[in-house]
């Protein structure tokens, strides 16, 4: 017997009708997941411009009085934290897996939604404690993302008084939010699916949201644990992190701590983190890839193993972040073989994606240009992975502008280049208008060609030995007057790369205002979130009656069909089983 | 179209940069070619694949680029071919992590005959132990640490008797022989690289960890520290001079045990009072300073701080740079003290003249100098007293017009450019924060008011 | 490590439960209806969502346990600040009120079960001052603690157990709030004749069950761990 749907039943309950209600206090999941898009891009155009008053003081050191080495640190920590956290894993998850999720599964709503709203309010919060954090005596914390005690709780770092404590406060609130948020996503694609959508049916973007998701729900504590105990230390000098110390001409009253307790808390969470971010954007380039290339995705099932795969392995590659750390140097061993076994998958994931656009019938759409721009640059980005993953080759770079330019090239750029191709593919159904398409191609190029400008250097500036973290390279003999050149170039890289990011914002004002009236499917997509009533869908998403789903999502150039795409709610048709076995048979 | 062309010119723009940017490794000075060797091999594989998975992409967006009547072929998988890679994936995986595993299995055994020191990271600068005579380290405690002994020796234990220190950033090491760094660290994370040796290991407060190599081309290389270590990181800096055996058998017989330097003189004043009469004639009879001679206010100042600057004129590290006339003037006078009781007891005298604060002759804006002088704080203390830990001497009630010439001096790198000189180039580093030219007097007009 | 190798086997089981859900399906050749797929939201994502919950808060626990096993590790004994706690004999009453206030609430689901509706008052609301009760106990127990003047902050034998302590109980203060507000809807509102409301109420008690098993677990297994230290 096939339950009432609770959504179904009192429907008319919750509809919102004030202006309040539907935009505010929405319970909506499109609402909130547009409130988190919202503030997550505001508040990733802060730690754009810290990042490129970092770049002003690398590039052209001796020419701005305002950036003191104080105010360097404090950018630094800030736009590290806010790119990872609260703009990448906020839009990926609270925004995308928000809007995306009841609509591929064919749900009415989240389970929770009333949870999903205090979510999106108690991320704001964490939002507005971290940037309170640059306003209280002594500012923001300068310890580097990262937080390594004992420096982050020491005098000799910025914000040590009061931007510490608001920064792993505002890291714990986070966490609340992430947790009322995920459990959402996890519960709504296991209970509340539509009728025939199996876990073998779901579009990939689904997949990869998904396993995020559970990434984040046991990785998170780690850090919150951390947090905890770091908080302790600073506010009431107990010893969890902190060894007897010398600071500054003091000794301290701690006793016996252990810093690197701190370092596998933090890795054990901001491992996995790198795959929070990545496997979503793998799972929204692959449909993207799909969908413009008119073809199935290759190797369905190879790639949902692909990401339960690397989820699972993500557990266990932390300490590559460590090898040069001073734990135990026989973790190396260990450490270096699961991380380059994790390549394995990846790789396949790649091999994938390129072979769906082998024999595809290419549309180089505004989105599939930033879908293929992301395979060059998570290619480039995973391929420098297997440098610091491999222990022994770590250790010249660990700690250089190599590692710098990696982790931009593989988790900075590479999602960024799918969340943008993921908003200009789903902006006609969020908006119900086509965005800007020249626009968005000049954004794209700059985007594109202006972050290879600025990272593929940095991978050489960090071989010739030049340190990350640095305010200033003062006289340093290896190093040559022609990488403060090369320096200057990345700085006026970086300068083109953020203007384009303006041209986006014009572009979303402008196309929401002006731009074309889009149809419920533009893109002729088969996944269900094309396939609503209306666009935008309204509120409950499917007007009276749910979907059923009769296919997988990838019924693209399916042979003997006319069109080249069969919506996933497209009953079968008398015929089609076997046509379809001629199809494969011919291959 | 345009974006298959252009991913070519990128692979392509790639390789050339590759091959023909003059940014790459350091030239080799350790034993550690296999590092660059698993360097060269992960190259070599890595390589090859961005090259043909972009190619391949590029070459698939033209042939299969959407035309009118063109259709998208149906193939869910291919089992054979998605086998087929993963094996060859897996076989280039190895080919770059064995020889990793074993390299590092090298870079974790520490040779017998490894010649043993500690390399000591404390905010912001580096020094250096030996075990001396009986090749074994005397214990050592945080607790025990002060301004007399910046290394926490414990003052039982016999067998750090005979450690040398070496308080001072500049290490020395003889060619040829391999080096275990046992690393300590005091207050926070630091790390120890010197790139043209290739390895590099944490320093961790609470524990000591190392790393070895054999320095094999003489020289002297610097040593940077590569953790974020507080905001005087990026001036965290130290050297590694490998010379000959013979030189470094001379410089090291050169270097203080801890006995030695605890069996430095203790200074008498009534005694120094007789030696310091030569001095008056420029620095005042109260250590006041008279700025009509150039010659700063001394009472107040930390005894530690005269007595490095006393032995940089001497040395010549001081004063001795043309540009710096005054200097130029201290450096004769500074050999009036002619041995170290003579030192101690002028020092010894100099604490107990009157110390009061210097007539104010720079104005600025206070309030602009005060948020300059929070990153100077760091170093020398909130109240610009001077810290010792840091080697930052006292500014507050000290000639201004005296600070206002040195950081001069420092910004032109008149004072912190010789190369023996590795706290003043600390401070020839962050002398350059103050960027523009009413920055000096603002700092200086703040400080008057500590 | 430990914990890696924990969490793992916490990711392990929901792999293996994703598998069982036939990974292996190849769904371009199962076309139509599938009898017995999913269909709408099912009326069980409350107990889902519970669970998904309490695998995170497993994670949370187990990551303490690890931290604690390699704090103490890195510096056991008198001179790295670790004195280990004796831990106060009001513990093991704790524990055998905590033993009680789940049994109460396994014997207020069995009275939803039959429908007796004056056992479920009762058995829920023994359930909640039971809790209250090992709650107080606790506090009991840090001050008892504080009084012997052994133990100071920078002994982190001492702060874990009050931190870990506090943990449990603010989660178990998080139980009570719904615990709280459950009971005053099975006082008022049970006479009604609403089905759904019945139905609703009776799956709110069954959560809470669930979910004060699985505290009475965790601190089974803190309480274990705070023995070794």
């Amino acid at each position: 017997m096939a339950y009432v749907a609770i959504a179904d039943r009192d429907h008319h309950l919750h509809d919102p009708d004030t202006f309040i209600t539907k935009y505010i206090w929405s319970q909506d999941h499109k609402v909130i997941a547009i409130q988190y898009g919202v503030v997550a891009i505001g508040v990733g155009l802060v730690a754009l411009a810290l990042s490129l008053l970092m770049r002003l003081q690398i590039g052209f050191p001796d020419v701005f009085t305002f950036l003191t080495p104080y105010n360097y640190y404090q950018y630094v920590t800030t736009h590290g934290m806010i790119m990872v956290i609260y703009l990448l894993t906020a839009l990926f998850l609270g925004g995308f897996g928000n809007y995306l999720i009841p609509l591929m599964c064919g749900a009415r709503d989240m389970v929770f939604p009333y949870m999903n709203m205090l979510s999106f309010w108690v991320y704001l919060l964490s939002v507005i404690v971290l940037i309170a954090s640059f306003f209280v005596p002594g500012g923001a914390t300068g310890a580097g993302w990262t937080l390594y005690p004992p420096q982050a709780i020491l005098e000799g770092t910025p914000g040590a008084d009061w931007g510490i404590l608001l920064m792993l406060v505002s890291l714990a609130i986070f966490i609340v939010a992430f947790t009322m948020g995920g459990l959402n996503y996890v519960t709504t694609v296991l209970q509340a699916r539509c009728r025939g959508m199996t876990l073998m049916r779901m579009p990939l973007s689904v997949w990869g949201i998904f396993v995020a998701t559970i990434l984040g729900l046991l990785a998170f504590p780690a850090l919150f644990v951390a947090a905890i105990m770091m908080v302790l230390d600073r506010m009431i000098g107990t010893s969890f992190f902190m060894p007897a110390l010398l600071s500054l001409g003091e000794t301290t009253a701690t006793t016996g701590g252990s810093p690197i307790l701190f370092q596998h808390l933090f890795w054990f969470f901001g491992h996995p983190e790198v795959y929070i971010v990545a496997l979503p954007a793998f799972g929204i380039v692959s449909d993207l890839l799909s969908t413009h290339a008119r073809k199935n995705i290759f190797g369905y099932r190879m790639m949902i193993w692909a990401i339960v795969a690397i989820g699972a392995l993500s557990f266990v590659v932390w300490a590559h972040h460590m090898y040069v750390s001073g734990m135990n140097p026989y973790f190396g061993f260990f450490f270096a073989t699961t991380t380059l076994i994790i390549a394995v998958p990846t790789a396949i994931k790649v091999y994938n994606w390129v072979l769906t656009l082998w024999r595809g019938d290419i549309h180089l759409n505004l989105p599939m240009l930033w879908a293929i721009g992301f395979i060059f640059t998570f290619i480039h980005g995973g391929l420098t992975g297997l440098f610091l993953g491999n222990v022994t080759v770590d250790l010249p770079l660990s700690d250089t502008y190599f590692v710098v330019g990696h982790f931009h090239m593989v988790m900075g750029v590479s999602p960024v280049m799918v969340l943008f191709g993921a908003i200009y593919h789903w902006f006609p159904k969020i908006t119900g208008r086509m965005a800007n398409d020249a626009l968005g191609k000049i954004h794209f190029w700059m985007t594109f060609l202006g972050t290879y400008a600025i990272y593929l250097p940095m991978h050489y500036i960090g071989i010739l030995g030049m340190p990350r973290r640095y305010y200033d390279y003062g006289q340093t003999d290896f190093i040559p007057e022609s990488a403060l050149g090369v320096n200057q170039g990345i700085t006026i890289a970086a300068i083109v790369v953020a203007t384009a990011q303006l041209i986006f914002l014009i572009n979303v004002a402008w196309s929401l205002w002006k731009g074309k009236h889009a149809d419920s499917n533009p893109w002729r997509a088969t996944t269900l979130e094309w396939q609503t009533p209306d666009t935008p869908p309204k509120h409950g998403n499917w007007g009276p009656k749910l979907p059923e789903v009769y296919r997988w999502a990838y019924d693209y150039s399916v042979p003997g069909d006319d069109a080249d795409f069969i919506p996933q709610n497209h009953p079968i048709q008398p015929g089609e089983e076997s046509l379809r076995v001629a199809g494969e048979s011919r291959k | 179209m345009a974006l298959a062309v252009v991913i070519v010119l990128l692979v392509v723009g790639s390789l050339v940069f590759h091959f023909l940017s003059p940014w790459y490794f350091t030239p080799l000075a350790s034993n550690w070619s296999t590092i660059d060797f698993t360097v060269d091999v992960t190259f070599w594989v890595t390589g090859i694949v961005f090259v043909g998975i972009n190619l391949f992409s590029a070459y698939a967006i033209i042939r299969y680029r959407h035309r009118k009547g063109h259709r998208a072929h149906y193939e869910p998988e291919n089992k054979k071919l998605e086998i087929w890679l993963t094996a060859v994936t897996t076989v280039g995986v190895a080919a770059m992590l064995a020889p990793g595993l074993v390299v590092w299995g090298d870079f974790i055994t520490v040779p017998d005959n490894a010649l043993r020191f500690e390399a000591l990271g404390k905010q912001w600068h580096w020094s250096y132990r030996l075990p001396g005579d009986d090749g074994e380290f005397g214990n050592t405690e945080v607790r025990y640490m002060n301004v007399d002994n910046p290394f926490g020796m414990d003052p039982e234990d016999p067998a750090g008797q005979d450690d040398i220190l070496i308080n001072d950033p500049v290490m020395h090491l003889p060619v040829g022989q391999p080096a275990h760094a046992l690393l300590r660290s005091t207050d926070v994370l630091h790390n120890f690289t010197v790139p043209q040796f290739r390895v590099k290991m944490d320093l961790v407060p609470g524990m000591v960890t190392y790393q070895w190599f054999t320095p094999e081309v003489p020289g002297t290389y610097e040593v940077l520290c590569e953790e974020l270590c507080g905001i005087g990181h990026f001036a965290m800096r130290g050297k590694v001079v490998v010379d000959e055996v013979g030189d470094w058998e001379e410089w090291l017989a050169q270097q203080p045990t801890y006995a030695e330097t605890l069996a430095r003189p203790v200074g008498d004043a009534t005694a120094g009072a007789a030696n310091y009469a030569v001095c008056t004639a420029c620095h005042g009879a109260q250590g006041e300073g008279l700025q009509a001679l150039n010659a700063p206010k001394i009472a107040g100042q930390e005894d530690w701080y005269m007595r490095r600057q006393i032995a940089n004129y001497l040395s010549g590290v001081r004063g001795a740079d043309p540009r710096n006339i005054y200097g130029l003037q201290m450096a004769p006078m500074a050999t009036v003290l002619t041995n170290e009781t003579v030192l101690e007891n002028v020092i010894a005298y100099i604490q107990t003249l009157p110390d009061a604060p210097a007539e104010q002759t720079v104005f600025g804006d206070v309030e602009r100098g005060a948020e300059l002088y929070t990153t100077c704080a760091f170093c020398h203390g909130a109240e610009a007293e001077g810290v010792w830990s840091t080697n930052a001497p006292r500014l507050a009630g000290m000639s201004d017009w005296y600070l206002a010439r040195q950081l001069e001096y420092f910004q032109q790198g008149i004072r912190g450019g010789h190369e023996a000189d590795v706290y003043g180039d600390q401070m020839y580093m962050m002398a350059n924060i103050l960027k523009d030219e009413t920055a000096i007097n603002d700092i200086i007009a703040y400080i008057n008011t500590l | 490590m430990m914990t890696g190798l924990a969490i793992g086997l916490v990711l392990g089981v929901t792999v293996w439960w994703i598998l069982i859900q036939r990974l292996r399906d190849k769904p371009w050749e199962r076309q139509g209806v599938i009898e017995g797929s999913q269909d709408g939201l099912t009326s069980s994502a409350p107990k889902v969502g519970l669970w998904v919950f309490m695998a995170m808060v497993t994670s949370l626990f187990l990551i303490f346990n690890g931290a604690y096993v390699m704090r103490m590790g890195f510096g056991h004994g008198e001179l790295m600040g670790w004195v280990p706690v004796d831990e106060p004999g009001i513990l093991w009453l704790n524990t055998f009120v905590l033993v009680a206030a789940s049994g109460a609430m396994q014997t207020a689901t069995g009275a939803v079960r039959k429908g007796d509706l004056s056992a479920l008052r009762t058995w829920f609301t023994a359930g909640g001052v039971l809790s209250v009760v090992f709650l107080a106990g606790q506090l009991l127990a840090w001050q008892q603690l504080a009084a012997t003047g052994q133990y100071g902050v920078s002994n982190p034998a001492y702060t874990f157990f009050i931190l870990l302590t506090a943990i449990h109980g603010l989660h178990l203060v998080g139980g009570l709030v719904v615990l709280g507000r459950t009971a005053a809807r099975v006082w008022r509102g049970l006479d009604t004749e609403n089905v759904v409301a019945v139905g609703k109420i009776g799956q709110t008690v069954r959560l809470c069950t669930t979910y004060w098993h699985f505290l009475l677990l965790v601190w089974l297994g803190l309480f274990t761990q705070l023995s070794i230290s």
